[in-house]
């Protein structure tokens, strides 16, 4: 026996050596995610920090945050002429300091908007790295932005236009106010603690933007249960005022009032002082703001004023572009809100601070440390915080361990800082911590997981993800867009809300392209998957259009797709999430586009929105800001595939 | 009686004596029912297919069954397959040394199996409890070497047509045909292991150990060094399995093999093996796993459940089959 | 005697713990002797044989096997020896054939390289041929073990080491739960094993089937030898009476 066990000791001996020192060989193919090497987790009982310096320079590392950018503006109004635009172009500036990028801002010396024409194409003609602009007027400027387009320089709308989708022209999103949701949120927050008839006071009425405010406003009231009007009124002040007041004397239980500008707002406190109305009597909200509207606000006549925060218009329209360029990152939806931005008593005093020095604590369920997804949302948080100067620190558990995060948050409540983002993981577990931190005023903001503040119940102010269905719907809309016969989409793990999500998207997208489609199960085992789909398409031999929702799903795909002997363009099939199998199909022409939940940024993001709340008031304007889904196809894989793993 | 006509009448009792007596027929019954009644079941696509699907649950199970036969269970083949794959893929891309790459695929899955077998028989705790402790533990430095992370490439590295390349010979005269060199080495493994059981004396061993240990042991057989061996030979082919996936899929992540066990476990009783050991054949493991890949493509192309049903199936089969092989069992 | 005893156990104490199995007890055993080891249940002859048989080592005494002292340590000392025994659950396996379970442990083999290849064919007809020759007569060399009954399951155990001793063989309570042919039979390979040359040790508690075969009883109580007596000392109650103890000598 003695032999034996000689043997078996240094068997023992051996594995015990080579599970302790598990590094692999080298760093893979560089188009294959770095494996970290293993480093055993800190002691158990102690939460990890990671502490992230703002620097002066930009990050040490090699790669796009050195490049300055060169951008080109036009807008159909400059400051000089129109003081609203002062606002927007205070953004931009800004903006383009933080993001080291050099903006050129041009415009006509009055509304001329084929004078507006002309200077986009000069924009082009300088073959700058990337182009904002107001699409003021869709058929008139669709041309010349088509000629960027075709010169691979990325586009930005922002202030007016409807998006790409309604304006019929393929630039990348639409940064404005969203004039229904703020009608509808203004409502919300008018009717919350009861009222007995509503009206929208509209001094326009025919203008699309304002007609929409109003539509917004009846829709919400007419979920809580209150009878609501329209009320046309004109431009004419005392004619405004009389009008208000005869129809207040014909519906006298009216007590929910909501004009839309200031040119509502003004013959509206006339009414109210001459009919010697006191602050409280009435309930009113109005959209814009005024040195009037604002006093009226802080003496409690109006609970608020919605504005549709200009300055991220011109704020944004720059990051936009910045994060297209050096990250490859592409905004989530067609239409980027701005607005509505909703200014209270308890921020209508507020003073711009750029240059406040700001201590944000961020609280995850997980770590880059232990689960590389998160150290892509580490570099988006440490990119922000360095172009924004603003000191960042990130705890999280050293395994998956709800209750201790939500110790973490109270930890990070009680050292008081500036701003919180964390990860609305348990809406539950983790309320009461989060209503301490706003209780004690502390803005906070959700990314990564969670459902937004009226789904989760706290009144958070936004939060930041992939919102799951959409990319679904735009992916189905994105591979059916040529036609299709039959689609299909592969679930590897059927009973995961949110890969569910991405597949009633997808067969919504097809049945309103009246496509037949439906969910096809696979397993987790690749021999076997790949058996699944083989056979499925013997039994569905129309099937053309393909979703798979991950990695898991598209290996078993592609090894389907070559043992059939099926080259690129025979069907279409698109992914989610991204890998180097998933990146070469996407170059050879086989996959359309991956979908990126953009993890890069969700922690950007949320630097962003608390840094923007602190140092110049402006709010997130919708209660879920999608990161994802961000569509990655062959325009834009050649910077994704190089940044794979860090920023992507 | 002479022994020669001893041995001819022993001849004829040796249908219904064999151990694959039962799923033959079972898995013959079966496959002629679905060519009848399935469309496009006998296409060399699906078929190819069924093929394929089995090799990597076959390879394990060949890996299993010698071990139930021995009397033991062996849990811990899935992390092992993972580890393998993971080992392999690190050491094969960027021009590593392939043969090393090989090399170590099948060391440490080795040494896995050696200490499954060496923490069952030196404590004496079942080894359905030890594997499954090892399990987790396997699975656990499966994450650790990985770093959590899932691993692929997209190089075509020549090793990988060795092991589980399309067999072009075939693919490119037949269409559909998805033959894979994998089939050579599954089907070789095979033979290997039911020679090895029936032929050797080694598995005259094996057939003793699981059978009645303590009159094994009674006759001298070091019965300790042979459940020792078969846990060594589990985890050695589970990390053929692993080589196998990698090869052809070029991808592993740390969740590559879970379930494979039990698949294993399944497949080996269908192919007539039996729980308590002593009984069973490595090629009935064979027809037990073609007998479950079968199903599976029937059940897909006549969309008879959805697919992430399929485990009801199965669930019925390994109850239908151990009921024909007991009923062959006590008629003979 | 005259000859050598095959072997001569003396002065055998086996402590377990406080509990004492074996006190002092003597065994010796002729050459061509069926000596027939006696006693109730828990006397201690399954103690004295697994000392014999190198499961246990004596806590004292000593073994001389053909006149020479020696140690036996394990099972494989013991067959090496060339003592054979058939234990009470007769170490069959009965999932395997007749062939396999003879040949168990030692095996016939070709060696190519370092794999043993099973002589099929030597296993097969040896299996067959001896048993024949010892007067038991199968139906086939590859047929199950567990198929047959248990008289004839203890034919082949019995076969088996018949074939393979040479100089003792052991039966522990052979005769217990067969039927009157069956202990008929096992009769007569014990009286068969003695014409070959072999000596046997018969452990039993039934009186009356060992009376017809045995030369001489070595009767053991409470661990303690009571007394050897040839077959010619004593009819079948004097031994009952002196396993019980009604009788001191």
């Amino acid at each position: 026996m003695k032999p034996v066990r000689y043997l078996v000791l240094l068997i023992l001996a051996g594995t015990l050596a080579l599970a302790g020192c598990g590094t692999p060989a080298e760093t893979p193919t560089a188009a294959a995610p770095t494996p970290v090497p293993a480093e055993p987790t800190v002691s158990p009982a102690e939460p990890t920090a990671v502490p992230v310096e703002p620097t002066e320079a930009p990050a040490a590392e090699p790669g796009p945050a050195e490049k300055p950018l060169n951008l080109i503006f036009v807008q159909h109004a400059l400051c000089a002429w129109d003081s609203f635009w002062c606002t927007v172009e205070n953004g931009i500036n800004q903006a383009a300091a933080d993001m080291k990028a050099n903006v050129t801002i041009l415009g006509p010396d009055q509304f001329d908007l084929e004078k507006v024409a002309q200077l986009i194409d000069q924009a082009v003609a300088a073959n700058p790295d990337g182009i904002g602009l107001t699409v003021t007027d869709p058929d008139l400027f669709r041309e010349p932005i088509q000629r960027a387009l075709d010169a691979g320089i990325p586009v930005v709308a922002y202030n007016a236009g409807s998006g790409p989708v309604k304006d019929n022209i393929a630039y990348m999103t639409y940064l404005g106010q969203d004039e229904y949701q703020g009608g509808y949120q203004g409502g919300q927050r008018l009717g919350a603690g009861g009222g007995t008839q509503g009206v929208c006071i509209n001094h326009q009425v025919g203008h699309a933007g304002l007609d929409a405010r109003c539509n917004g406003f009846l829709d919400a009231m007419q979920e809580l249960g209150i009878p609501a009007e329209v009320l046309a009124i004109s431009n004419d002040p005392a004619e405004s005022q009389t009008i208000i007041s005869d129809y207040t004397t014909a519906n006298p239980d009216t007590d929910v009032f909501l004009t839309l500008g200031p040119n509502g707002a003004n013959p509206f406190y006339a009414f109210l002082d001459a009919a010697g109305l006191k602050p409280g009597d009435v309930k009113h909200g109005t959209f814009d703001l005024s040195p009037e509207i604002a006093a009226r606000i802080k003496d409690g006549t109006t609970l608020f004023g919605i504005d549709q925060q200009p300055f991220l218009q011109g704020y944004g329209a720059v990051q936009i572009l910045t994060m297209v360029k050096r990250y490859g990152i592409t905004p989530a939806l067609p239409v980027t809100s701005t607005g509505p931005g909703f200014i209270d008593a308890s921020n209508v005093d507020f003073v711009a601070d750029p240059s406040r020095a700001l201590n944000l604590v961020f609280v995850q369920h997980a770590l880059c440390a232990w689960d590389s997804f998160w150290c892509v949302v580490q570099k988006g948080i440490e990119t922000a915080a360095a172009e924004m100067n603003a000191n960042v620190t990130v705890l999280g558990p050293d395994q998956f361990d709800l209750e201790k995060v939500a110790q973490l948050i109270d930890q990070g409540v009680a050292a008081n800082p500036d701003g919180i983002a964390l990860t609305v993981t348990d809406p539950d577990l983790f309320r009461e911590p989060i209503q301490g931190a706003l209780d004690a005023g502390i803005p906070v903001v959700a990314y990564n997981a969670g459902s937004g503040p009226v789904k989760d119940n706290i009144a958070y102010m936004t939060y930041l993800g992939q919102d799951e269905y959409a990319g679904g719907y735009q992916g189905g809309q994105r591979l059916a867009a040529g036609g299709g016969t039959q689609g299909v989409c592969i679930n590897h793990q059927v009973g995961h809300a949110g890969l569910d999500a991405r597949c009633n998207g997808f067969l919504d997208a097809m049945e309103e392209l009246g496509i037949p489609a439906e969910v096809l199960a696979i397993s987790n085992d690749p021999a076997e998957s790949q058996t699944i789909i083989s056979d499925y398409t013997t039994a569905n031999p129309d099937t053309d259009v393909f979703l798979t929702l991950g990695p898991n799903g598209a290996n078993p795909f592609y090894a389907f797709l070559d043992a059939a002997g099926l080259k690129p363009g025979d069907v279409k099939h698109g992914t989610f999430d991204l890998s180097p199998e998933i990146i070469a199909r996407i170059k050879d022409g086989t996959t359309l586009f991956g979908i990126d939940q953009q993890p890069f940024l969700q922690g950007y993001g949320a630097v962003q929105i608390l840094v923007l709340k602190l140092r110049y008031g402006i709010s997130p304007a919708m209660p879920v800001t999608p990161t994802g889904p961000g569509f990655v196809d062959k325009g834009n894989v050649e910077i994704v595939e190089k940044l794979a793993g860090t920023y992507r | 009686m002479s022994t020669i006509a001893a041995r001819q009448k022993m001849n004829r009792r040796r249908i219904f004596d064999s151990p694959i007596a039962g799923p033959l027929i079972t898995t013959v019954a079966v496959f002629s029912l679905l060519c009848a009644t399935v469309p496009h079941f006998l296409t060399m696509r699906s078929l190819s297919g069924i093929l394929n699907a089995a090799t990597l649950t076959g390879m394990v199970t060949v890996g299993i069954t010698l071990l139930m036969m021995a009397g033991e269970f062996d849990l811990s083949v899935g992390p092992i397959m993972a580890m393998a794959a993971f080992l392999y893929g690190f050491h094969s891309v960027q021009g590593g040394n392939q043969l090393w790459a090989l090399f170590l695929a099948l060391l440490i899955p080795a040494l896995m199996g050696a200490l499954n077998g060496f923490i069952v028989i030196r404590t004496g705790i079942p080894s359905f409890i030890a594997t499954l402790a090892t399990r987790f533990i396997y699975g656990g430095a499966v994450w650790l070497y990985s770093a959590g992370q899932m691993f692929q490439t997209i190089e075509n590295v020549p090793i990988y047509s060795v092991f589980n390349g399309r067999l072009d010979l075939i693919a490119d005269r037949i269409a559909g045909a998805n033959f894979r060199t994998s089939a050579f080495w599954l089907i070789g493994m095979v033979l290997l292991f039911q020679y090895v059981l029936v032929r050797t004396r080694f598995g005259n061993h094996v057939f003793g150990t699981g059978g009645n240990p303590g009159a094994t042991a009674a006759q001298g057989v070091n019965v300790k060094w042979v459940k020792f061996t078969c846990f060594v030979m589990s985890g050695v082919l589970a990390g053929l399995a692993g080589i196998l996936l990698f090869s052809q899929y070029k991808t592993v992540k740390i969740a590559t093999g879970s379930g494979e066990e039990l698949n294993a476990i399944a497949a080996a009783v269908i192919g007539g093996t039996v729980l308590t050991g002593g009984s069973g054949s490595v090629v009935g493991a064979l027809i037990g796993v073609l007998l479950i890949s079968m199903l599976r493509t029937g059940v897909v192309l006549v969309n008879l459940v959805p697919a992430d049903n399929f485990g009801a199936i199965v669930g019925v089969t390994i109850v239908g089959a151990a009921i024909i092989n007991n009923w062959i069992r006590n008629r003979s | 005697m005259s000859e050598t005893p095959v072997v001569h156990m003396e002065s055998i104490v086996k402590r377990f713990g406080t509990v004492t199995a074996l006190d002092n007890v003597d065994l010796t055993v002729g050459r061509q002797q069926v000596m027939a080891l006696v006693g109730d249940n828990g006397a201690g002859k399954s103690t004295l044989i697994k000392i014999l048989t190198g499961i246990y080592m004596p806590t004292s005494g000593q073994i001389y096997f053909e006149g020479q002292p020696v140690q036996i340590r394990s099972p494989q000392e013991a067959r090496a020896l060339g003592i054979e025994t058939v234990y009470q659950d007769l170490a069959l396996v009965n999932q395997m054939s007749i062939a396999r379970n003879f040949f168990l442990g030692r095996e016939p083999v070709r060696q190519i390289g370092p794999v043993h290849w099973l002589d099929m064919r030597k296993m097969n007809d040896q299996t067959y041929l001896s048993l024949r020759d010892i007067g038991i007569e199968i139906r086939s060399p590859v047929e199950k073990v567990g198929k047959l009954s248990g008289g004839e399951r203890q034919s082949i155990a019995i076969g088996r080491a018949l074939f393979f001793g040479a100089r003792l063989l052991i039966l522990d309570e052979p005769t217990s739960a067969l039927s009157v042919a069956e202990t008929h039979k096992v009769l007569t390979y014990t009286l068969n094993a003695k014409e070959r040359g072999l000596s046997v040790i018969f452990i039993t508690h039934n009186i009356h089937h060992v009376y017809q075969v045995a030369d001489a009883y070595t009767i053991i109580r409470h661990g303690k030898r009571v007394g050897t007596y040839t077959k010619a000392e004593l009819t079948p109650d004097d031994i009952a009476a002196l396993i019980t103890g009604e009788r001191e000598y």
